[in-house]
């Protein structure tokens, strides 16, 4: 019984020594602090009703615990990120937080502890990427016309900011080397794409031809490409501000929207349903990699994205009650579904 | 002067039973005053709050206040003056009419009144009646209706009534009134003017609402001439134009605002022909606005409509106990807009309705209609009400009806997203009501039930939003009112009150529907003492859900609001008022929609004059 003990003892003693140990080795090749709570893992967008209230955004880490409402919790002072919540970019340290009622709240990206609110030259702002130290938002402005939707550029050192009048709703933007590209008019007849120089800030369009709207983009080895409504995935070649190449999807696909690219894989959803075909492919195969099933008519795919072979779906339901998203692997298989916040429309990835 | 006719009537009418003869002989006035006679002919089966211009002269001019304070009628107000609708019954902001002078005026454009945007001081009295009404008041009469109602008198008089109201924000409310009349001719001229900076600070906040001013001008003129007691021709006219900046949720929002125009005119030619009353009206309105979305742009999305209506209605008596009221009515909307190219809509109607009084105590009454349209599938509509006088204090009355809610200009034709294959929303109900009527107490509980089906909501599709017809929710619930008077000495006490338990149960999802209280409840306490009288006033509203699926985390949490007010008659004709409200009296800090503050305690003072 005695020696029982003393190995029980020496057991346990050990335990935790090789714990501490294991624990001290695992320190040891990490001379940086941890950046943050939320350094590893993704946001989900919940865009919200009418109100500044009911938006939300939830982190998921890479062990899979969530945090709801993660602005709210570590900002519980600070001003609301304003109404309807479109979108997130980022630089290396901050995330940028785009409210179509015409804010942009800037916090850290990984403690999303909050820096500033930027509000001014933004009207109806949708969509945002970072070149150089600067931040580019697109701006429907009024949408009782067309020819006032302009770019609004943020200095990043100080939070001033300027406008470029471009006109053309714009919507989506991806930059390439120093360039910027607009998908205008994601609803319309509007069937171009605007490339800015973001030295010169001169604007060229790009037309996509008749019916061509174009209402999704993505960036992949520095090459752009945009995805019409009408089918067509296109290449755009920015040297000769041409159409490089055009994939048609088949008829039988209607709707598609959603362009996403991860590693040389082109993912496209219509419907209910996600596509894919490889980087270089001509054709795209009329069978979808998967389709889930919504209980909404009209909130379906309402956020999608594509990272590390995993696909995230977020679903709208009525957009006036929690949303769902779930998680895919590329072959289909749901891995996980989640209860969202008002209307999910977008996920962001650290 | 109306006590007078009435006695001249019941004397020549004299052969008839006197209750009888007194009935007869209100209506006969209020053919030759008033323009809403159904409200009083065809409207015995349902209740009907009245709201004298007593009421209606104190306090600020907006109708969503002076219901939201006196009725169990719920709105949902964007913040102090905002655009406010309303849920009367559970029901929808587009199944409550609003009938002027007979004649439904919710907009073509969106199917619904925002009561922000009428100013009650111009009216005589407004009438709130509880339930369907689709027959008589058209599109949207399904949770009720509220009746802005101008009587037209011939009593030799000419008086004019100044009203002066100055309160917190800056608001300012100046009315005139003015009427002349001989006993064939009456004329009456009505302006009123309200304006407000609207920037009260929010409660327990360092925050105040910013963009929120507004002002508007409302006109109104309504003329009567009797060639002889037989013929009668009567016209009234209303015109409101607005400003309002909508106030911010958040300061970083754009400042935006809106613009709107509405006129309203009517003409009616009324003929009393033995047991025939025959009536002819041509109404036409128009409705507009613009909304800037920044205010300091020049560019504005815009629509509206005008709308034509003739009407030819004839109503017989057959026999002392019998009314046939065969009506003809057409109408044609032409609407125009930022998203709506020009369009006509034309609608032709035709009415039966039937009253008899069986017996002195029972009478039962059946309306009908059917349309004729190619711009939505048309139901057949109607209702058959009983009423029956179980003894002097105790009444029963039951109501069974058919209503719609047409679908709107923006539901047809918005570009894009319009869907032209809309049916309407249909609504089947039932209610039956207890009025107990004693020496200074009556009381009154009412239980109803609502089965709506084909609700139309907006819902994003794959590329833009459009309209469905989708929801099925049924409204059910209990309606009470208790009003009594005491007298003691020279001082007078009364109460009025009102209280609704409404459950509106979404079918699908099996849950309240957002922005219906399940509970509301007021009570005005009123004290008269010679030329003195205060009132206190306390209005409840329970907690609402703000999403589908009842999520409690958003929910707006009940609140309550107590106001006081006190006046004075002064002069030896007793010709000048001065009074003060103090609304809000705990400084309670609430909201009607999500995110919205309404204001703290607050003042109005008031200077009415009559000469």
């Amino acid at each position: 019984m005695k020696q029982f003990k003393k190995i029980l003892f020496l057991a346990v003693a050990s335990a935790f020594l090789l714990t501490s140990c294991s624990n001290d080795d695992d320190m040891i090749p990490f001379d940086s602090e941890p950046l943050g709570a939320y350094e590893d893992g993704y946001f989900v967008l919940n865009e919200g009703g009418g109100n500044s209230v009911t938006n939300s955004i939830i982190f998921i880490g890479e062990d899979g615990t969530r945090t709801d409402d993660v602005f709210r919790i570590e900002n519980p002072d600070a001003e609301e990120m304003g109404i309807y919540i479109q979108n997130i970019f980022f630089d290396d340290t901050r995330a940028f937080i785009v409210a179509g009622s015409g804010s942009v709240t800037v916090v850290n990206r990984y403690t999303f502890e909050y820096i500033t609110t930027i509000s001014t030259d933004l009207e109806s702002p949708r969509y945002g990427v970072v070149v150089d130290g600067k931040a580019y938002v697109t701006n429907n402005a009024s949408f009782a016309s067309v020819t006032d939707d302009f770019l609004t550029v943020i200095d990043l050192t100080n939070y001033s900011t300027s406008q470029v009048l471009i006109g053309n709703y714009l919507d989506r933007i991806a930059a390439v080397g120093d360039k910027v590209i607009t998908t205008n008019n994601q609803y319309g007849s509007e069937h171009s794409v605007s490339v800015v120089d973001t030295n010169t800030l001169t604007v060229t369009d790009i037309d996509l031809g008749a019916g061509n709207t174009s209402n999704s983009i993505a960036v992949s080895d520095d090459v752009v490409y945009v995805l019409t409504g009408s089918g067509k995935f296109m290449e755009i070649d920015l040297d000769s501000n041409t159409v490089a190449s055009t994939v048609d999807i088949p008829a039988t696909i209607s709707g598609t929207k959603n362009l996403n690219i991860d590693d040389d894989a082109v993912y496209f959803t219509s419907e209910a349903s996600v596509y894919s075909f490889n980087l270089g492919d001509t054709t795209v195969s009329e069978t979808p990699i998967l389709t889930y099933n919504s209980t909404s008519a009209y909130g379906v795919m309402y956020g999608f994205a594509v990272n590390d072979d995993v696909i995230y779906i977020g679903d709208a339901a009525d957009f006036a009650s929690n949303g769902s998203f779930y998680e895919y692997s590329t072959s289909g298989a749901l891995l996980s579904s989640n209860i969202a916040g008002s209307a999910p429309n977008g996920f962001y990835f650290n | 002067m109306k006590k007078t006719i009435i006695l001249l009537l019941a004397v020549c009418f004299s052969v008839v039973s006197f209750a009888q003869t007194q009935l007869d002989s209100i209506q006969y006035l209020d053919v030759i005053e008033l323009s809403d006679i159904k409200l009083k002919a065809f409207t015995n089966t349902q209740t009907v709050l009245k709201l004298s211009d007593s009421i209606i002269k104190k306090g600020n001019p907006l109708l969503t206040h002076l219901l939201n304070n006196n009725s169990t009628i719920y709105f949902k107000e964007n913040g102090f003056g905002m655009v406010s609708s309303p849920s009367f019954r559970g029901t929808t902001a587009q199944q409550t009419a609003v009938i002027w002078n007979g004649i439904n005026i919710n907009s073509q454009l969106n199917g619904q009144t925002d009561f922000s945007t009428v100013n009650t001081k111009l009216f005589d009295n407004i009438d709130v009646r509880s339930g369907g009404g689709s027959v008589l008041y058209g599109s949207g009469a399904i949770g009720g209706s509220i009746h802005l109602n101008n009587k037209i008198a011939y009593n030799n008089t000419d008086s004019h009534y100044v009203g002066v109201n100055y309160g917190s924000f800056n608001t300012i409310n100046s009315t005139y009134k003015g009427h002349f009349s001989t006993d064939k001719l009456s004329i009456n001229a009505n302006v009123s003017y309200l304006k407000s900076d609207n920037d009260y600070d929010y409660v327990d906040s360092n925050k105040s609402n910013l963009n929120g001013e507004f002002y508007s001008n409302t006109i109104g003129l309504n003329l009567g001439y009797k060639f002889n007691d037989n013929n009668i021709i009567k016209a009234y006219s209303n015109f409101y134009d607005g400003q309002r900046h909508f106030s911010l949720q958040l300061p970083t929002e754009t400042p935006s605002k809106y613009k709107n125009r509405d006129s309203r005119n009517l003409l009616e030619y009324v003929g009393l022909f033995g047991g025939f009353t025959s009536k002819l009206k041509v109404a036409y309105l128009t409705e507009s606005y613009k909304y800037f979305s920044n205010i300091e742009r020049d560019v504005y999305t815009d629509g509206g409509v005008n709308t034509l209506i003739l009407k030819y209605d004839l109503s017989y008596k057959l026999g002392d106990n019998i009314t046939i009221n065969p009506v003809l009515d057409y109408t044609q909307n032409t609407g125009e807009g930022s998203s709506i190219s020009k369009v006509k809509r034309n609608v032709t109607g035709f009415n039966l309705l039937f009253k008899q009084e069986v017996t002195s105590n029972f009478l039962y009454e059946i309306t009908t209609r059917q349309e004729i349209t190619d711009n939505y599938k048309s139901p057949f509509l109607y209702s058959l009400g009983l009423k029956y006088d179980i003894s002097d204090a105790y009444t029963v009355t039951l109501n069974g009806s058919k209503n719609y809610r047409v679908p709107t200009f923006n539901d047809l034709y918005w570009q894009s997203g319009g869907n032209l294959d809309l049916k309407p929303e249909t609504s089947y109900q039932l209610e039956l009501g207890n009025t107990f009527t004693f020496k200074t107490v009556d009381f009154s509980v009412t239980g109803f039930y609502n089965d709506i089906t084909d609700m139309i909501r907006w819902l994003p599709t794959t590329t833009v939003w459009r309209p469905i017809n989708t929801d099925h929710v049924k409204t059910y619930g209990v309606e009470a009112q208790l009003n009594a008077t005491h007298y003691f000495g020279k001082n007078q006490l009364t109460l009025t009150s009102n209280y609704a338990y409404t459950i509106s149960e979404d079918q699908q999802r099996n849950a309240q529907l957002i922005y219906v209280p399940y509970h509301k409840a007021t009570a005005t306490l009123g004290y008269n003492y010679k030329r003195l009288s205060a009132y206190y006033q306390y209005v409840f509203v329970g907690e609402v859900f703000t999403q589908s699926d009842n999520n409690p985390k958003y929910n707006i949490d009940a609140y309550y609001l107590s106001n006081l007010g006190i006046d004075y008659t002064l002069g030896k004709k007793k010709n000048i008022t001065v009074g003060a409200q103090l609304n809000n009296i705990f400084n309670h800090n609430y909201q009607s929609v999500l995110g919205r503050f309404m204001p703290g305690t607050h003042f109005n003072t008031y200077l009415n004059f009559n000469f």
